[in-house]
């Protein structure tokens, strides 16, 4: 009977136990692009990369990286969808609904993502609104309040880096989610003045609500108030590269990831930029790349918190994708992870994003 | 004798102070061995803490003495020391119970360090450029990042408002038919060569593009983090160039 009771409680809690996503999955691009020389930025789902700089002929340009579509074996056939956009294009973070691109000189153009995904020719996509006040280097947006389809509306703020200031807009759209009308809301207020009159290359948080910056030779985190002043929350303590915030979840500060120097110990006598990870709730940082991704840059979170870079090689180029619960800091899994991102389908908090079908592949 | 052997305590702490990083006092397992070693090396400039790669290490690194040589503190249960030079990586690991350090087999120099690149910048360059009395402006960019490029005609002329020498260097990473790309698309006519200094990289030159540095008289600066107006550029250049005149007046 003992032993019945125990079989059953076995089994009850094989049944409950949640399939953690694969810890670091690797997928080769095919060799249809040249992604060195490009700055990336990484869609909610990870099924999309911003690519600024896509390539000697189109330098200065910006395009789309869709690694939506497979072969029959099921493997990823990364596309470039070539677009207007120039510069360092950057997301309205938050749903990518859409992307916002400084256009030598002439103002802030605000294109359709939606628009971009669904044209054969990305290239005939004009921008939905344009902000000929703002043409800057530095910029980074979020929205404040996410696009809701059925009520067409949102709102986001869009932060540029001289004289640290942001403007928040708030944006309509029609019942097919097209770009009907936009309107400033807050226009130009200055940025963490109390701090600096000057942020270092800031970067905001997906929900609008914090700016990363480089200041005093460390990377900070600061909590924007509503009068624009800002309170530090984050000193790292040491410089990187801008950083990138995960998305906000419940009962947590959340984390950051970035490149800085690392040098691998253990292996090769490698030195270069390694992608690490920020805990914000522990203040504990810790490397995620592997000492055999030769060039790893830019990482970025996805919603349900996986890292996604680009990896190049002389030879090869390939998306990393990791879960950096389940890295050790020498870009190892752990055989028992305490926490995991979880298969969409199982367990308790499910993956929202359709990458987890990816990396499951 | 027992006033000799408080002095002698207050002596030695003192000579100790400042040799390891401040974070690094209470915590650093065999930290008297550590001292010994890293007070024989001896560090030139205060230590720059880097992002760790550990969980709860923490890492350290500062110029020594000798040009072209870094040390690199590694915190934890068996503290690290690593020295980096251009020709080879000497590795130092201390352990926690004995205190013993053990020598590990030097290292090739770091892979960076060996990449092949024509007509680079090294340390051996950099050396006569920080003694010359000409301060010259190193400005390092990347074709991977636009702004660096795009933007290095104000870093151009902030140089010639300030009288400086300009020295364009680019990201030895990148292939060169993005170097050359990148040029012909900022419409930039100059001579731009693979930055491989040991030195350089070590001050956080290749974290984000553009990274610049004055140099001159003797002094090297902080660095000047991504692309600035000419008006900022211009201010942040006379600031360096007014702290080592004042630093040169200092050591006079």
């Amino acid at each position: 009977m003992k032993n019945l009771f125990l079989s059953i409680i076995i089994i009850s809690s094989y049944q409950a136990y949640p399939k953690c996503i694969p810890a670091r999955v690797e997928i080769d691009l095919p060799d249809t692009m040249d992604y060195t020389g490009q700055y990336h930025r990484i869609h909610p789902s990870g099924d999309y990369i911003i690519a600024s700089s896509p390539g000697d002929g189109r330098m200065g340009n910006a395009s789309i990286i869709d690694l939506t579509n497979r072969d029959d074996s099921g493997k990823i056939i990364a596309r470039e969808i070539e677009t207007q956009m120039k510069n360092e294009t950057y997301p309205v973070e938050g749903s990518w609904k859409l992307i916002s691109s400084p256009y030598d000189g002439k103002g802030m153009e605000y294109y359709d993502f939606d628009m971009i995904k669904s044209k054969k020719n990305a290239k005939e996509v004009d921008s939905a609104f344009h902000d000929a006040e703002h043409d800057e280097y530095y910029h980074s947006s979020a929205e404040l309040t996410p696009y809701n389809k059925s009520k067409g509306t949102m709102s986001f703020r869009t932060v540029l880096w001289k004289g640290s200031r942001y403007r928040d807009y708030s944006v309509k759209f029609d019942k097919d989610g097209n770009y009907q009308s936009h309107e400033v809301i807050k226009k130009d207020h200055r940025l963490c003045n109390n701090v600096t009159s000057n942020l270092e290359s800031p970067i905001i948080s997906k929900d609008g609500t914090e700016i990363a910056s480089q200041h005093s030779g460390t990377s900070q985190v600061y909590k924007i108030n509503k009068d624009g002043t800002c309170d530090l929350v984050n000193d790292l303590g040491y410089s990187t590269s801008k950083v990138n915030f995960s998305y906000p979840k419940p009962n947590s500060k959340g984390a950051l990831t970035f490149t800085a120097s690392g040098y691998y110990i253990d292996s090769s006598n490698e030195y270069g930029r390694a992608v690490h990870y920020y805990d914000r709730d522990t203040k504990k940082t810790k490397r995620i790349s592997s000492a055999k991704d030769e060039r790893p840059r830019y990482p970025g979170f996805t919603e349900d918190g996986r890292v996604i870079f680009i990896d190049t090689s002389d030879e090869a180029f390939r998306v990393v994708i990791v879960d950096p619960n389940q890295l050790d800091a020498n870009g190892e899994v752990i055989s028992n992870p305490s926490k995991c991102i979880q298969e969409a389908g199982t367990g308790s908090s499910k993956s929202k994003s359709t990458g987890s079908k990816t990396i499951s592949q | 004798m027992k006033i000799w052997l408080i002095s002698l305590i207050l002596t030695s702490t003192y000579s100790f102070a400042g040799i390891l990083p401040e974070k690094l006092e209470d915590t650093l397992v065999c930290k008297k061995e550590i001292i010994k070693i890293v007070s024989k090396i001896g560090v030139k400039e205060e230590w720059i803490r880097i992002a760790e790669s550990h969980e709860g290490t923490f890492i350290f690194r500062a110029p020594t003495k000798k040009f072209g040589s870094w040390v690199e503190i590694h915190s934890g249960p068996h503290p690290m020391l690593l020295t980096f030079s251009n020709k080879k990586t000497r590795r130092q690991v201390w352990q926690k119970d004995s205190c013993k350090v053990k020598e590990l087999k030097d290292l090739a120099p770091l892979k960076f360090l060996t990449r092949k690149a024509k007509n680079s910048f090294r340390d051996q360059e950099l050396s006569k450029l920080i003694n010359s009395k000409k301060p010259t402006l190193i400005y390092i960019w990347s074709p991977s990042m636009i702004y660096s490029f795009r933007q290095m005609k104000d870093f151009i002329t902030a140089a010639k408002e300030t009288g400086v020498n300009f020295l364009p260097l680019h990201d030895n990473e990148e292939p060169i038919k993005f170097v050359k790309a990148a040029l012909k698309h900022a419409k930039l006519n100059i001579n731009t060569r693979p930055m491989v200094s040991l030195e350089l990289i070590m001050r956080g030159a290749d974290l984000h593009y553009p990274a610049s540095f004055v140099v001159g008289k003797g002094k090297i600066s902080e660095k000047i983090f991504g692309v600035k107006p000419v008006d900022f550029l211009v201010d942040d250049i006379k600031e360096i160039l007014l702290k080592f005149k004042q630093s040169e007046r200092r050591e006079r």
